[in-house]
């Protein structure tokens, strides 16, 4: 069927010269290319993708973009928006055109993201144990203490395997300088469902590309996760029983609890379906309550348990925490996990991983000032347009200003909220993001991309190959968060020497 | 093993699944019929298919109460159509019910598998982005018939790769006791309607149409259509799958397999009134002429089927938890 579709593709174009699909496509010289060594010079690992693509004409391009779309409206990967009236579904933008990373790329990556994790798990088992790297100030205990994300209740609280962080999503961005870590994500992230389902998606739209990449499969995400969790459980020996807790059908990230649920092959439950009775948790069964051991929780810290945390949530189960601390409950990941990803503590973690590893990072951090610190500060006030301020509590894209893209009143405006309250603040060098093609009405156009990879921590840290690759897909923007108009692609691990 | 609310969305995605079903199925039939209809019959027509769904037509408090017989000759067909089929805040719409047996498969996407989702998924966005306007003047039958399709393809997917557990099981309560819920109301509206008109006026076949029945029918009796005979039919016969008996029999047999009787111990209330329903079909206990003696009206029937509902709520849903923990 393909090669009678290509053929016609040809034919078409005999008649009338269509517009190569990258005839638009601009390369510029701050920004590192994924895909082109310079103009009309594809990098050698995407000659074959670009060869199947210009073989495409402009119609079956889209075509495919439009397939790729609808079967995500189909399968419900939507996102709900709550407008004033009514609230509607949105399909993820995903586009078509998969990010290939080479083997000995990500081996790189691997390595610095399984290094990093492992020195945030012992950073956290630290701060809510002995306290070592605080005592000796390698990290300003302030800092770690006054964190809006440091749960006190977590000190001495014995965690199964010392595994805090079970589950990761650190992002990475690649500059002309190579790959950094943008961010870790430990408290409760997501995108994971993503990947799978653009894998899904992409793999279908070009099977012939696929299979001679020979791309590492992601596939069994699913599996390595009910490991991780498996592991955690308090009664070792016995067959867990495993639940996913999810805040309900109306958070965005619905789909990916139910998704996850399905490829473990364990219940998905919200707060109503889950109490406590004595020293354990239960879940309501048609058959009357049946015990659970391991919770993979999708819902913040504060939400968990009224008792322990914020008392007005109605997500959460009340009394959970103390199961918890009485290590009848296994939670992924465990409370109190948001102290390492906090972006003022996320400039120690290079000094984290010498500090616990005794090693050097594999990975680089962004340049970070801390605007606790008067030079930090200074620094910030004095180059507010060459800088991306963020606040420090806050996440997905919001709370943040954009240097070089304000206005003087907003640089202004922003000072005097950073003056006012410092602490609340860290601010970078603007990232000169690498870019990759997307289709954008038709044609191929350059956008910023990022990389999400997942990694598990259990006995061993693992990931699979793979992320979720976002996109900015509005012109000249450097953010990628979904909430925001970002999109994603499928990113493909290939072998040195595919064709 | 199943969590009690994963259950209860199971039995009412099957619910509603059967009310889009049976409201297209006889929409379908009233738009088929209207352009040849006397007016007396399309007009009992419309009453059936409001009193099945226990509900009134648009305007009906403006020109009367409940009991004006004349509701309908004041609504066009267009107008009844668009309410029982697009009309949002109709809790009887075709559009009301597919909007809430997706939301309750969308509370269990992680017990569903993606083709069962996706074909109710699509059903629903192809509804949605339809309006009778565009169809009226050409073939509004075939939307009718297509949403009708479009629940037997949601029955196969589920029948061919669902296991028989818990979960079907409640599904399949969910269907049949909806299912005798609507034919015990539709045979009491169409009894009402009928009972003092002469037999070849009465619109039987509309009836055995209506239950999906007239096929079978014919096969077993043949082409002569009479009251007692469809009424025992579409009551008392054990093997047509929309007759009170058999759906009363699959809520049994679905019940008893999730929770198995035990000898010698009181049934559970559910057990018990699908019990008496049970036995008030199999031993022809229901008075299905004037002044009959039997011992149920069609009115109780559908009184035990709401108070089966509600039993089986008690019993597996909403429980009390307190004497439940195990040791």
């Amino acid at each position: 069927m393909a090669s009678r579709d290509l053929s016609q593709a040809r034919h078409s174009r005999d008649d009338a010269p269509a517009p190569s699909l990258f005839g638009h496509y601009e390369l510029d010289a701050q920004f590192f290319d994924e895909t082109f060594e310079s103009a009309g010079q594809p990098r050698s690992h995407y000659r074959l993708l670009i060869d199947e693509m210009e073989r495409m004409s402009q119609e079956e391009v889209t075509r495919l973009q439009e397939r790729v779309t609808r079967s995500f409206l189909h399968e419900g990967i939507t996102f709900t928006v709550y407008g004033d009236e009514e609230s509607t579904e949105r399909v993820i933008p995903i586009d078509c055109v998969p990010r290939l990373v080479l083997a000995r790329e990500w081996e790189h990556i691997e390595r610095g993201l399984i290094q990093r994790v492992q020195a945030l798990n012992l950073f956290l088992a630290d701060v809510y144990g002995k306290g070592h790297i605080l005592g000796d100030g390698t990290i300003p205990r302030a800092l770690v203490q006054g964190c809006p994300n440091y749960r006190p209740e977590m000190e001495g609280v014995q965690v199964p395997l010392g595994a805090y962080v079970s589950v990761c999503g650190s992002d990475i961005v690649r500059t002309a300088d190579g790959f950094m870590v943008l961010e870790d994500n430990l408290r409760v992230p997501s995108g994971v469902s993503y990947m799978l389902a653009c894998r899904e998606a992409i793999r279908r739209s070009f099977p012939r590309v696929f299979r001679h990449y020979h791309v590492r499969s992601v596939d069994h995400y699913g599996q390595e996760l009910l490991r991780v969790l498996r592991s955690l459980s308090p009664r070792q020996g016995e067959e867990p029983s495993i639940a996913l807790l999810t805040p309900g059908v109306y958070n965005s990230a619905y789909y990916e609890h139910a998704f996850l649920a399905r490829e473990m092959g364990v219940e998905l439950v919200t707060g109503d379906d889950l109490l406590v009775r004595g020293t354990r948790l239960y879940m309501r069964t048609v058959q009357g309550l049946r015990p659970v051991d391991v919770l993979y929780r999708r819902l913040d810290d504060d939400f968990i348990d009224p008792h322990a945390f914020r008392p007005d949530s109605c997500l959460g189960v009340p009394g959970l925490f103390a199961v918890y601390r009485a290590g009848n409950l296994a939670l992924a990941n465990a409370p109190g996990t948001g102290v390492a990803d906090d972006k003022a503590v996320y400039s120690y973690v290079p000094r984290m991983i010498r500090y616990y590893l005794d090693q050097e990072p594999i990975l680089a951090n962004v340049e970070t000032f801390l605007c606790r610190e008067p030079e930090g500060l200074a620094y910030t006030l004095a180059h507010l347009e060459d800088l991306v301020v963020k606040a420090v509590g806050e996440s997905g894209g919001y709370g943040m200003l954009m240097g070089p893209h304000a206005s003087r009143e907003e640089r202004g405006a922003f000072a005097a909220r950073l003056r006012e309250r410092p602490e609340n603040y860290i601010s970078q060098p603007v990232l000169a993001l690498s870019r990759a093609p997307c289709l954008i009405d038709g044609r191929l156009e350059a956008r910023h991309v990022d990389l999400r990879p997942f990694v598990l921590h259990g006995q061993e840290t693992r990931i699979v190959p793979g992320g979720l690759c976002r996109v900015a897909l509005r012109k000249g923007s450097l953010v990628v968060n979904s909430s925001q108009g970002g999109g994603s692609k499928d990113a493909w691990i290939i072998e040195e020497d595919a064709p | 093993m199943i969590l009690a609310r994963v259950a209860n969305a199971l039995y009412w995605m099957n619910r509603y699944l059967e009310r889009v079903e049976h409201t297209a199925r006889l929409l379908g039939l009233q738009l088929e019929h209207l352009p040849s209809s006397p007016v007396q019959e399309v007009a009992n027509g419309w009453r059936r298919l409001f009193s099945s769904l226990d509900a009134r037509p648009p305007g009906a408090d403006i020109h009367g109460g409940p009991e004006d017989a004349d509701d309908f000759f004041f609504a066009d067909g267009y107008t009844l159509t668009d309410y029982l089929t697009f009309e949002t805040t109709n809790p009887t719409s075709i559009v009301f019910c597919l909007t809430a047996a997706r939301e309750n498969a969308r509370q269990v996407r992680d017990a569903i598998s993606n083709g069962i989702w996706s074909s109710l998924n699509r059903a629903y966005l192809r509804l949605r982005d339809t309006n009778l306007v565009d169809i009226w003047s050409r073939e509004p039958v075939m939307l009718y018939r297509d949403i009708v399709e479009t629940v037997q393809l949601f029955d196969g997917v589920c029948a061919s790769s669902m296991r028989r557990d818990a979960g079907w099981h409640f599904m399949r309560i969910g269907r049949c006791i909806e299912r005798a819920q609507l034919v015990g109301s539709l045979l009491e509206a169409h009894w009402a309607n009928v009972r003092d008109m002469a037999e070849e006026d009465s619109d039987w076949a509309g009836l055995l149409r209506d239950c999906n029945a007239f096929e079978a029918y014919r096969q077993l009796h043949g082409a002569q259509i009479g009251k007692e005979k469809v009424l025992g039919f579409l009551v008392y016969d054990a093997e047509l799958s929309y007759s009170l008996r058999f759906a009363v029999n699959q809520v049994r047999s679905s019940l008893e397999a999730i929770d198995p009787p035990v000898r010698g111990r009181l049934p559970a209330e559910p057990h018990e009134i699908v019990g008496r329903l049970d036995s008030a079909l199999s031993r022809h206990m229901v008075n299905l002429t004037v002044g009959g003696g039997g011992w149920y009206d069609l009115a109780d029937l559908v009184i035990l089927c709401r108070n089966f509902h509600e039993a089986l709520e008690r019993t597996y849903i909403y429980y009390p938890t307190e004497a439940q923990i195990p040791s």
